[in-house]
């Protein structure tokens, strides 16, 4: 699978020239995923998952790690050399602005903070995606993005520019004996509204592979608020009030014979989990379409991240705790909505 | 007198708004006992087929293959009189005396690992996930009815049309304890 490779491109000129990370003698070898054939077997809803691709860029980043362990000071001298650069360009502008000689040095430093402060993100994810034996690409995908809206319209045909497919993993997790096979990742877009104006939205999603084929494809979506809602009816009601609080339903085909399938899948249990689900995560979106159930969530998958590369180069035992928590609850909620459905 | 036409219909909309949330609560209540119904009938289904399982394996184990049939006619009554409290007794000894034979299963290997009896083990426990959210969801629809029905403005609705208060549906704690077999 062909993974925007630009994006590569730009992160390794920047690793090797702001950085200097010596790229190409990174020892990656030492950092693949162990079990090769059992990565083999997971599971992408395009069909288009390139194992060894992905497990390339985690080890490259893991060699980074690496390198930065056994060179201690090497973050904070790219950092100072960088910001001492700035400054001597800063002065050598200041006959034009007075606050070139501060913002000069300003832009690397914050350039490089930024850097090292979300370089600890991914080796937070990538630690986490080892720990249980998933798959972790750390490599933003345009390409992903293309061969999900032709999938997956509903979900993943938003905004107007700059949509792409970030942070996201593969795995498996097991319910009660059973093995589901997931997807997840980040889902990031703008929308251009005239001329200068953009809005970047960001979400995050989790697919989840079903044993066997739903009858019907339908899409439960945040019921909309509206003073007026307590006129209409509902054209497809469950027996939870909570749950017909929180969702509406849109589906192909004739209501009466989806409606039927609708209201055989949504089981109590589905419905209880699914209201647990909104109950923790806030509104969301779910669209059940053929043997794959997938979510769509409001922000981005983890927030907060205290990981300071500058500071220790190993993670924060408060983020690890936090990510592994924020992912294993969806992944297991999704899953053992899956077992309901098998 | 625009005005006093604007608050007629505010106030002409507001009642129907809330005689019609009533209504669809009340209907939701309905609803959802109905699909706790089903599941214990689901379950109460699966009753004579574990029992001939488990008397190929254990026939000696007589007492507690007759308190599963008791339990299974103590559902089915209480189903057929549609009273929650009877029909939540009925669920309580079954789930006791299900508990007891997957309990006692285990000192029987051959029977552990039968397949009819694994697939009735899974059954089971998917049914009785299922009846343990329809019970939430039975709950909790009884609970907004009975506010609603409690809450001023809408108090003065219910009592006009006769909308009275469900029971909740309560499963006895003790039963949900493990069940302590002795030999």
């Amino acid at each position: 699978m062909n993974h925007s490779p630009q994006f590569s491109v730009i992160a390794d000129f920047v690793d090797q020239f702001f950085l200097g990370i010596p790229v190409s003698k990174l020892d990656l070898s030492k950092h693949k995923v162990q079990d090769v054939d059992k990565a083999r077997q997971l599971w992408d809803p395009t069909g288009n998952l390139d194992v060894d691709l992905v497990d390339m860029r985690s080890a490259k980043i893991l060699a980074k790690v690496n390198f930065f362990k056994e060179n201690p000071k090497h973050a904070s001298k790219q950092r100072t050399k960088w910001t001492l650069i700035g400054l001597l360009i800063g002065l050598v502008f200041s006959f034009l602005s007075p606050f070139a000689a501060i913002i000069g040095p300003a832009i690397p430093f914050g350039l490089l903070t930024s850097y090292f402060k979300n370089f600890g993100k991914e080796v937070v994810k990538i630690q986490l995606a080892n720990k249980n034996n998933w798959l972790y690409d750390p490599t933003p995908s345009r390409r992903k993005h293309h061969l999900l809206v032709s999938k997956y319209p509903q979900i993943f045909k938003k905004g107007n520019q700059d949509q792409k497919i970030d942070d996201q993993f593969w795995g498996i997790n097991t319910v009660h004996e059973k093995v589901y096979l997931f997807n997840a990742g980040v889902f990031q877009y703008s929308v251009k509204s005239g001329k200068n104006n953009s809005t970047s939205y960001t979400t995050h999603y989790l697919f989840i592979q079903l044993q066997k084929e739903l009858k019907c494809e339908f899409l439960l979506s945040p019921e909309s608020k509206s003073i007026f809602n307590f006129l209409r009816s509902k054209e497809i009601d469950t027996e939870s009030e909570e749950f017909n609080k929180m969702f509406e339903f849109s589906y192909n085909g004739k209501k009466d014979e989806s409606a039927l399938e609708i209201v055989k899948s949504l089981s109590p249990a589905v419905q209880t989990k699914l209201i647990e689900l909104a109950r923790k995560k806030g509104p969301f979106n779910v669209l059940f379409s053929k043997s794959v159930i997938l979510f769509l969530f409001k922000g981005s998958l983890l927030r907060n991240i205290k990981t300071n590369m500058f500071k220790n180069v190993e993670i924060d035992a408060e983020d690890a705790r936090k990510v592994e928590e924020e992912i294993s609850f969806q992944v297991d909620l999704g899953t053992s909505i899956a077992k309901y459905l098998n | 007198m625009i005005i006093v036409l604007a608050v007629i219909g505010v106030v002409v909309l507001a009642f129907i708004g809330m005689y019609n949330s009533l209504v669809r609560l009340r209907n939701n209540v309905k609803k959802s006992f109905a699909g706790i119904d089903v599941q214990l009938k689901r379950r109460t289904d699966l009753i004579p087929n574990l029992i001939n399982t488990v008397k190929g394996y254990a026939a000696h184990e007589k007492e507690l293959l007759e308190s599963l049939t008791k339990a299974r006619t103590s559902i089915i009554n209480g189903s057929a009189s549609g009273n929650v409290n009877a029909m939540a007794e009925g669920e309580n000894m079954l789930s006791g005396a299900l508990k007891s034979i997957f309990a006692v299963a285990e000192n029987y290997p051959d029977l552990k690992a039968n397949q009819n009896f694994l697939e009735l083990q899974e059954s089971l426990e998917e049914t009785e996930d299922q009846i343990a959210a329809s019970r939430r969801i039975y709950n909790e629809n009884v609970n907004y009815l009975n506010t609603k029905i409690e809450v001023f403005p809408s108090n003065l609705i219910a009592s006009m049309f006769g909308f009275t208060q469900e029971e909740l549906y309560t499963v006895v704690e003790e039963d949900r304890k493990n069940v302590d077999v002795k030999f």
